[in-house]
């Protein structure tokens, strides 16, 4: 057992500004996030309800708003949360004052700021359409240029004063991880040309797009939402009972040391088990099965070593803060475990698209991640602000938190099980038992109502956390000297336990690895953040380039196969394509059809890496509330889709999707081009013919953006070359041109 | 905002944290060599070419198997209106149920759940607009109607689902159910008496009506 020694050191003073302001940000995000989930989740239960604002209402649908919601969280409660974690924890454990604390404030600004343009853009559609990378280019390059010009320098200048025989604690490895990764992700995840207005266009295209999309959201998944959940973890475990003066000890550095570099080197191969049977080449996704099973091994080994790190105390001496993170340290658990299991492919067939994958996020985002930094500001608040936490608010605050992140993550699991088994069952004939895709809605109806409910129950929680921390700021306390102490933890030479093989009739070679496994080496590389970053920037480099020279590879080639198949996007479609991207249509919709046979029966022929060639960005989607749209082209009447989009609930009763009404009557801007407007007419045409109406709104029907937007839907899935796709088979050979 | 100062100073000797030399615990280390050593005999098994064993070749050989549970007993139908009358009978097991269901997959958006009308016509009721006779609903079916009012299906559905869908819709004619859309078109001469029904599935075949 290695012990660490103690100092005889002078108190430092620290500068907790950002911190507290931080920390103030993050709870006032966490509750702007929890309304608009509340929002979300009774949009799903009650769509018609912002009916009575008529066209206003189009600025409140669910695709609309789901961005801007997951955005606020990740920067607003996620971003401030990490800074927050950060500035506070360098000080105390490495006992070293932060320098340049006016940057850090100027970066709580900037941050700020960011978040609210993000929001605001959000709201006015503008988006790339990639899951998680939703800003455009420009604030995109705002968000690395906060990271790299004020949070990095902040962070550096002040771990290079630290003494350098100090070495590393754990929650900065992970911590290190983090501000390497997110500039990586941010910057080639999002890369654009982007001189177009939104959507920007996206550099990757097809299936390579696909690809990029999805190492960089599950990237972020990892490095927004869970790592910084389990640096403070590792942070908290340790300390959460030492107000009963018990030693803390954290279980096992050697475990902490596998899971910090599984997460380091596959921590963006962790969510893709999206990629399960979609038309990316299938050793990539065979790779993805077994690189996941990987990391979450290491992750689950690393929630086993925080359990055992816990203290363990009688049920009254436990406070609010040492249960939370309790909560947090189960939550991973489970959380590990499910990913794993959604890993492997023949568990996709079932948790992809459902709500399954749904309830994993979720349980990453509140069970991990929320009640991860709920804890962590209910430990800090007395050192901050000397100021006890009333451990009634705590309580509740415990109780509110961590029923409503249970109640919405139980409801989606289920509801994930309700939805697998009415899409993909087949009756003794081989044929779909529910060939209704809206069968599935009379069972998952309760169930998003519970969801509902939950959310409505942890905005509750935020607003007492806001209001605990409100109540801390106001109160005018002086902070005594004694407060915020730490241990320093300072290594003589690391003990070297002996091999047990010693005298053994082994090869010494094997007594070599016997010691190398003891991973005591692992302290030279502690002692410098710098060496701990640059290989966690080769870990991540070579994780990643797995992924990104395969999504080169296949980028020529699709191309070419699709140009033999089918037409490029005309000018129409594109419009149409951009009005689906900018409406959010991919939150609740997906364009992949899985060569699985429940799948085919029901959305037609799987899709393949053609399918996709000209989407930039491709729109595959994650979630189906609605049904998929990879083969929606000519499976329904131009005139049918009409009428859905002006009222969806009249041509499918129990159906969620907002009304676009709004779209329906907006002008179409066909300026000089001719083409536009003959295939524009052609639509027209075919739906005033089916019975629809000549004039809507104050346009004749050619006039109306709906018509770009049905000529978009018209085209997906189709494989022919046939002229003015369009439009049906019947009126092709009619067709002008 | 009040001082932010605070003071930190190093621990003392009872708040030690002590970092422990716990084991690495031994299902990590089984799970991670059976994980890559089940990675290696995956790979080996799935992807060095053999053929059959991809993702694709396995839906394939599940689509023929489940075409073959759905037709082995039938074969190949004919479009015409001789076989429509031999499955136009009103037993609710038997492929009647199998048109049924491709009904229901694919036209209740604009014919309605129980084919009463929406968007498209009322299919419950004795007046029809492109149908003279039973084999005309083949014909409507795979080149659609209209215009651009029906799509067509000849390319989503293959020919054996077209015969019973098309058998189903014709089935329906007098059901007239609730709801349903006013009469459009005339009404026609009544569909041919059923032939000698086929056996319903896992059933044994019945005497002559």
């Amino acid at each position: 057992m290695t012990i660490a020694h103690s100092t005889n050191d002078k108190p430092i003073g620290v500068d907790d500004r950002p911190v507290r302001w931080f920390l103030l940000a993050a709870a006032f995000w966490a509750v702007i996030a929890a309304a608009g989930a509340v929002v979300l989740a009774l949009l799903l239960v009650l769509p018609k309800l912002f009916y009575e604002l008529g066209d206003s209402a189009q600025h409140l649908s669910f695709g609309r708003l789901y961005p801007a919601q997951v955005q606020v969280f990740l920067y607003g409660l996620l971003g401030n949360g990490f800074f927050a974690f950060v500035y506070f924890a360098i000080p105390r454990m490495l006992h070293v004052r932060l320098v340049l604390a006016p940057l850090a404030m100027l970066h709580w600004a900037a941050w700020q700021v960011m978040i609210v343009i993000a929001t605001v853009a959000s709201t006015k559609m503008l988006t790339q359409g990639r899951w998680l990378g939703w800003m455009e280019w420009p604030l995109d390059m705002a968000l690395i240029a906060i990271w790299l010009g004020l949070f990095v320098p902040v962070v550096a200048m002040t771990l290079r004063h630290r003494r350098s025989e100090t070495k590393l604690p754990a929650p900065l490895w992970f911590a290190t991880a983090i501000v390497v990764a997110i500039p990586i992700l941010q910057f080639v995840g999002n890369l654009s040309s982007g001189s177009q207005p939104s959507p920007g266009r996206s550099v990757y295209e097809g299936v390579q797009d696909v690809m990029m999309q999805w190492w960089s959201a599950r990237g972020f998944v990892s490095f927004w939402i869970t790592v910084p959940a389990v640096a403070i973890l590792y942070f908290l475990v340790p300390r959460v009972g030492t107000e009963s003066k018990i030693p803390s000890t954290l279980f096992s550095h050697r475990i902490t040391i596998i899971h910090f570099w599984s997460i380091a080197l596959l921590g963006c191969w962790g969510g893709n088990f999206q990629w399960h049977f979609t038309a990316l080449p299938e050793w990539i996704d065979s790779i993805a099965m077994f690189t996941g099973l990987l990391l979450w091994l290491g992750c689950l080994a690393g929630a086993y070593n925080l359990w055992r790190s816990l203290p363990r105390m009688n049920r009254r001496d436990r406070s609010v803060s040492l249960r939370l993170t309790s909560a947090s340290v189960v939550c991973y658990a489970i959380y590990s475990l499910d990913s794993a299991l959604m890993s492997l492919k023949s568990a996709g067939i079932v948790t992809q698209f459902t709500d399954w994958s749904t309830a994993n996020l979720l349980l990453g985002m509140l069970g991990v991640s929320g009640l991860a930094f709920i804890a962590f500001s209910l430990f800090a608040i007395p050192q901050l602000f000397n100021v006890p936490v009333d451990p009634q608010r705590g309580h509740w605050l415990r109780w509110l938190a961590v029923e409503g992140a249970a109640f919405q993550v139980i409801a989606l699991y289920v509801a994930g099980t309700v939805q697998a088994y009415s899409w993909y069952k087949l009756d003794e004939f081989g044929r779909l038992e529910k060939p209704e895709f809206l069968n599935a809605l009379g069972w998952v109806q309760p169930l998003w109502i519970t969801v509902a409910f939950g959310s409505a129950i942890w905005f509750i929680a935020m607003l007492l956390w806001l209001a605990l921390i409100v109540r801390a700021l106001a109160f005018n306390g002086s902070v005594p000297s004694s407060s915020g102490q730490d241990a320093n933890i300072v290594e003589a030479n690391p003990i070297v336990i002996p091999s047990r093989l010693v005298g053994a009739p082994v090869l010494s070679a094997a007594i070599g690895l016997e010691q190398w496994t003891q991973l005591t080496w692992h302290a030279i590389l502690e002692r410098s953040p710098g060496a701990i970053a640059r290989r966690v920037l080769i870990a991540l480099a070579a994780g990643s380039a797995l992924i990104w020279l395969p999504s080169m590879l296949y980028r020529g080639p699709s191309r070419d196969v699709a140009l033999v198949t089918q037409s490029p996007y005309t000018d129409l479609e594109l419009l149409g394509r951009e009005i689906y991207v900018r409406e959010g249509c991919v939150s609740c919709h997906t364009q992949a059809s899985r060569p699985l046979l429940p799948e085919v029966l029901r959305y037609g022929e799987y899709s393949r890496a053609s399918d996709y060639a000209f989407d930039r960005p491709t729109q595959l989607g994650f979630r189906r509330v609605g049904p998929d749209l990879a083969r929606e082209g000519g499976r329904q009447t131009s005139f049918w889709h009409w009428k859905h989009l002006e009222n969806p609930q009249s041509e499918s009763p129990q159906s969620v999707m907002p009304s676009f009404e709004h779209l329906l009557k907006q002008t179409l801007e066909v300026g000089e081009n001719e083409s536009m407007a003959s295939q524009a007419q052609a639509v027209a045409a075919d739906i005033v013919g089916a019975g629809g109406p000549v004039i809507f709104g104050d346009n004749l029907l050619m006039n109306s953006k709906g018509v770009a937007l049905i000529a978009y839907l018209q085209r997906l899935g189709v494989l022919t070359k046939a002229p003015n796709p369009s439009t049906n088979e019947n009126t092709a050979v009619t067709a002008s041109n | 905002m009040n001082t932010s100062k605070s003071q930190v100073s190093a621990d003392n000797a009872d708040r030690a944290t002590t970092i422990g030399n716990g084991n690495v615990p031994w299902w990590w280390k089984v799970g991670t060599c059976a994980t890559m050593l089940f990675a290696m005999l995956y790979f080996a098994y799935f992807h060095l070419g053999t053929p059959g064993r991809t993702a694709i070749d396995q839906f394939d050989v599940a689509l023929a198997r489940n075409t073959e549970l759905q037709f082995a007993e039938i074969g190949d139908l004919q479009q015409d209106a001789e076989t429509m009358a031999k499955f136009l009978h009103k037993s609710k097991t038997g492929w009647l149920r199998v048109g049924q269901s491709i009904f229901k997959a694919n036209c209740v958006q604009c014919h309605g759940a129980l084919g009463e009308g929406k968007v498209g016509p009322n299919l419950g009721d004795e007046s029809y607009k492109n149908i003279r006779s039973i084999e005309d609903i083949l014909s409507v079916i795979n080149r659609g109607a209209g215009g651009a009012a029906m799509p067509a299906w000849k390319d989503k559905l293959n020919s054996n689902e077209i015969v019973l869908v098309s058998t189903y819709v014709a089935s329906l004619r007098g059901s007239n159910p609730a709801g349903g859309k006013g009469a459009e078109g005339q009404v026609i001469p009544p569909w041919p008496a059923p032939i000698e029904p086929i056996a319903p599935l896992n059933q044994p075949a019945k005497a002559k009506p």
